[in-house]
């Protein structure tokens, strides 16, 4: 479980504050998740590659969630400064010093376990008890809970004076209709659809309850895993199934993994440790221009420019190619193993 | 007004160029006979996919900074002090998919265009302070010896002109008189140019798909071409096309423009010397701008000025961009008698007198009536009306009531073969009479055609790719510029068959073409041959697809795709998405990122 430093929310100006910890907070498993996944790429772990690919795919919702928030309250997303990138390994935005350490690593079951797993691990009653003695951090889901606390009392306040917090311009908002659903990603205009939005994240993310399935949008057909328990399903090589005598059990299908062909990436890489003559120096800078592309994007889509998603759309798919190309070159420092994907902000030339 | 007019400033550094390679060979486009290994890298032995199979089709500046500016007065400087935006950036997008560059057909690669580039430039501190729309140009007056210490594509060199619109000025006033200036003289579009050459297509290199670029960006004008200048269009001596055998081209064209008000002859000369091993001008003549006002008796110039290129920097300090202040004789004299480039040898009488002798010989000489089309590479569907304008000039002026004559000349100037091209013609270009149009009192005029249907006789490969040449009626093609003809693609219409296009018969082997073509795409984002992928990601192939084809995130990235098949393919995509939609309300096109 992510530990996060309590963070004072009393003030409007609070919950902006809150509101940018958490856009940074979910752009911060980002580059983890997919450093995984591009090592897990044309080395016949598709089933894996798709769970990993399907919770990025939501972190993506949440970030653009909290963006939408941010926005109906008038506040405005920074998403293109150099420090919105934590430093890999390390603690992850918001989070308490000696918490986690979050790596940029190739694929591994001990990556999951270790990393991705506890950064999804739901507030269960069991493991709190050893955890929670301090009242000085936070889950991510009593984080998000303060925040739905702050904007209904704030919004209460400013409805007993006639006014609202929700003075955003609704202009600003994104819709994905082709790739979000609108049960999803709808736009944020008052404290009900606000509330909505954080329930998603919380429940994509940690679950509900005891429920590994998300439930708003569950139904016979389909049934979401939350975040947690898709990769617990990697981590055990086996799907989640109702057991017979009630509650769930790792079953069959089988989620098997093939480690030979995942490239052998030398974790935590920096753009500065490789020469600047190498071919590792060019493409990891040609990488993180990309990524940099990126996130200037994003930022002009959720500051008044949401169209601006097609076009990182465009930047996201070949983020991959990058990457890709970083993982077919040897590490220049460490013999027996490739480059990768650093995930640094860069400008000028 | 183009970037040879002022306020211009020039910059130089790195570009990348990383086109995917495996479409270079005409063959490799039939499915039934394509091998894996034509996916692969060239090998000593083996062409395989040639020198770049796993290319994005990405293009890039890369490190490029301004190093030279020219106000509005003919001043120069290179000194940030005096001027900060020296030592600034040009740069690319920052916040989309790079530039795409994409051959107009694998069988005219000589025209390669760039889709999708922002130009921008950028303070030092990391702020854009311009930026704008690159509109899609090709490259022209390329030469394969401009480097004698290279080979292959390295040895090349080519040029890019064209203009930056939707221009986004982000300051109100400049520290900067150079940015102030050009906003004030050229706030709706800009006209840029650069060359590119010593290009690294070694893929164990560093360098691997980087070469270099100088470049020059100026005001424009829309009553000017975009493509071109409107100025003085200097030949060499002896034209590329009449070398000897054994003979090789040591100095390309290159163009000047009188600038009367300035009193100035501005000289591009980047494209037009050869360079040696560290990229130093391989040169040695003692060059000169004349105007040749030689009389068929008697032969007489009257000297300009040097072309001094020899400092180190000169190439990458001033993009081969030389400037010459006129008297008002010599202006005059510019005015009515062609210039030209002359080498001159001095040699002492003898050994005891002081006197020289010095003979000259013409380098270049200066094309004085010259017709060129503004825009040069077509892609056109059945039925498109393809307009084609034209400028033609004397001595850089306007020449009106000309005849621009065209023939078919795409035997003769596109290859290789296999297969075929040009079959059928265009029955427009290839009846007894030459095609004829006359210029307007402003030295213009238009070329009209509406595109034929030429159904699929390349078989595996879409369409028809055409080359028309043209020059001006009391001129031979024989004698003109050989890059300036007319390219264009035709693709194919729909096909004359009750056949359904369906995944099996259409759409599968469109996809395989493109999985077998752009192995990094197949292999690194979707194999568009599964049609569980394809289908899988309907909803994000449809909004690729159904881009427009300047957006750099269009799809096929190579352009090559015709409008028929466009709409099939998209009708397909959105079928599966009806479908998506009936099973499911939850789309999960996100997921797959």
């Amino acid at each position: 479980m992510i530990l996060l430093n309590t963070i004072k929310i009393e003030t409007l100006a609070d919950l902006k504050n809150a509101l940018q910890t958490a856009i940074e907070l979910e752009h911060a498993t980002i580059p983890p998740y997919l450093t995984a996944n591009f090592t897990l790429f044309n080395t016949g772990n598709d089933q894996i590659s798709n769970l990993i690919g399907s919770v990025v795919g939501e972190e993506m919702l949440h970030l653009s969630i909290a963006c939408n928030i941010l926005n109906a309250i008038g506040g405005s997303p920074v998403l293109n400064k150099p420090g919105f990138i934590p430093t890999y390994p390390g603690v992850l935005p918001g989070g308490v010093e000696n918490g986690l350490q979050v790596p940029l690593k190739k694929f591994s079951l001990e990556l999951v376990y270790d990393v991705f797993m506890t950064i999804e691990e739901p507030e269960n009653p069991v493991e709190i008890k050893s955890l929670l003695v301090s009242s000085d951090v936070l889950t991510i889901g009593e984080f998000y809970a303060n925040i739905k606390n702050i904007i209904t009392s704030l919004e209460a306040e400013a409805q007993a004076d006639g006014k609202t917090i929700f003075t955003g311009n609704p202009k600003r908002q994104m819709t994905f209709e082709d790739f979000y659903p609108s049960s999803l990603l709808f736009p944020i205009i008052d404290e009900e659809t606000a509330l909505r939005g954080i329930d998603i994240i919380i429940d994509q993310g940690e679950g509900t309850t005891t429920d590994p399935f998300v439930s708003p949008i569950d139904d016979d057909d389909h049934r979401e895993l939350a975040h947690y328990y898709r990769f617990e399903e990697i981590y055990k090589g086996k799907t989640i199934q109702k057991n017979p005598s009630g509650g769930y059990m790792y079953g069959e299908p089988l989620i098997p993994f093939l480690p030979e062909l995942v490239p052998n990436m030398w974790p935590n890489p920096k753009m500065n440790d490789y020469p600047k003559d190498s071919q590792a120096y060019i493409n990891s800078k040609l990488f993180n221009y990309n990524y940099t592309s990126l996130l200037n994007s994003l930022h002009k889509t959720f500051n008044g420019e949401p169209h601006q998603i097609n076009a990182a759309m465009g930047i996201m798919f070949s983020l991959r190619l990058y990457a890709l190309k970083l993982l077919a070159i040897p590490d220049p420092n460490n013999p027996g193993y490739v480059a990768g994907p650093s995930f640094e902000y860069v400008t000028g030339e | 007004m183009s970037y040879l007019n002022t306020p211009r400033l020039t910059f130089s550094g790195q570009f990348q160029a990383d086109p995917s390679t495996v479409n270079n060979d005409p063959t490799h486009y039939n499915n039934e006979t394509f091998q894996p290994e034509y996916q692969n890298y060239q090998t000593a032995d083996a062409a395989n996919g040639w020198w770049n199979p796993d290319g994005t089709g990405n293009w890039r500046f890369i490190g490029c900074k301004i190093t030279s500016v020219t106000y509005q007065d003919g001043t120069s400087t290179n000194d940030p002090l005096l001027d900060p935006i020296i030592g600034m950036s040009i740069m690319d997008t920052d916040s989309r998919t790079a530039a795409k560059i994409v051959d107009l057909d694998t069988q005219q690669q000589m025209v390669s265009e760039l889709w999708g580039l922002i130009v921008r430039i950028v303070s030092n501190d990391g702020n854009t302070l311009l930026k704008g729309d690159y509109e899609v140009a090709a490259f022209s007056n390329i030469w394969f010896t401009r480097s004698i210490d290279k080979t292959h594509d390295a040895a090349a060199g080519a040029t890019y002109q064209s203009i930056i619109k939707n221009l986004n000025w982000n300051f109100g006033v400049s520290n900067s008189r150079y940015l102030n200036e050009l906003k004030s003289v050229s706030s709706d579009q800009l006209s840029i140019q650069f060359t590119l050459d010593r290009y690294n297509g070694n893929n164990t290199s560093p360098q691997f798909t980087f070469g270099r670029i100088v470049g020059s960006i100026g005001p424009s004008s829309n009553k000017e071409p975009k493509h071109f200048v409107l100025g003085r269009q200097l030949f060499p001596s002896t034209l590329p096309q009449n070398l000897q055998p054994g003979q090789v081209q040591t100095c390309n064209y290159a163009t000047a423009l009188v600038d009367e008000k300035l009193k100035q002859v501005v000289l591009d000369f980047g494209n037009a010397l050869q360079f040696k091993t560290g990229g130093l001008v391989n040169e040695t003549r003692n060059l000169h701008l004349v105007i040749n006002n030689s009389s068929s008796a008697s032969p007489s110039y009257v000297d300009i000025g040097k072309i001094d290129y020899s400092a180190p920097d000169w190439y990458m300090g001033t993009s081969g961009i030389c400037t010459f202040d006129l008297s008002d004789e010599q202006l005059d004299l510019a005015n009515q008698y062609p210039l030209a480039i002359v080498a001159l040898v001095t040699t002492p009488n003898d050994v005891f007198t002081i006197q020289t002798t010095t003979t000259y010989s013409y380098v270049y000489n200066e094309s004085a009536e010259y017709a060129c089309a503004d825009k040069f590479v077509f892609r056109l569907d059945p039925k498109d009306k393809c307009t084609v304008h034209f400028y033609a000039t004397n001595l850089g002026k306007a020449l009106s009531n000309v005849k621009i004559q065209f023939q078919d000349d795409t035997a003769n100037l596109l290859g290789p073969p296999p297969p075929v091209m040009g079959v059928p013609k265009i029955a427009y270009f290839s009846e007894k009479k030459p095609v004829e149009i006359t210029t307007d009192v402003n030295g213009k005029a238009k070329l009209q055609f509406k595109a034929p249907d030429p159904g699929n006789p390349r078989g595996y490969i879409d369409g028809q790719v055409y080359a028309i040449s043209y020059f001006l009626s009391t001129q031979t093609f024989a004698y003109c510029n050989q890059s300036n003809y007319i390219s264009t693609q035709i693709y194919s219409g729909a096909p004359e068959t009750d056949m359904v296009p369906d995944w099996d018969n259409f759409i599968q082997p469109i996809m395989q073409q493109y999985a077998n073509l752009y192995p990094l795409m197949s292999k690194g984002v979707f194999n568009l041959a599964d049609k569980t992928v394809f289908e899988n990601n309907a909803q994000i192939l449809k909004l690729v697809f159904s881009k427009d084809r300047h957006d750099p995130n269009y799809m096929p990235a190579t352009r090559d795709l015709s409008g028929y098949k466009r709409a099939v393919i998209l009708d397909y995509l959105q079928g599966v998405i009806d479908k998506q939609a009936e099973i499911t309300e939850e789309s999960t096109a996100y997921k797959s990122i």
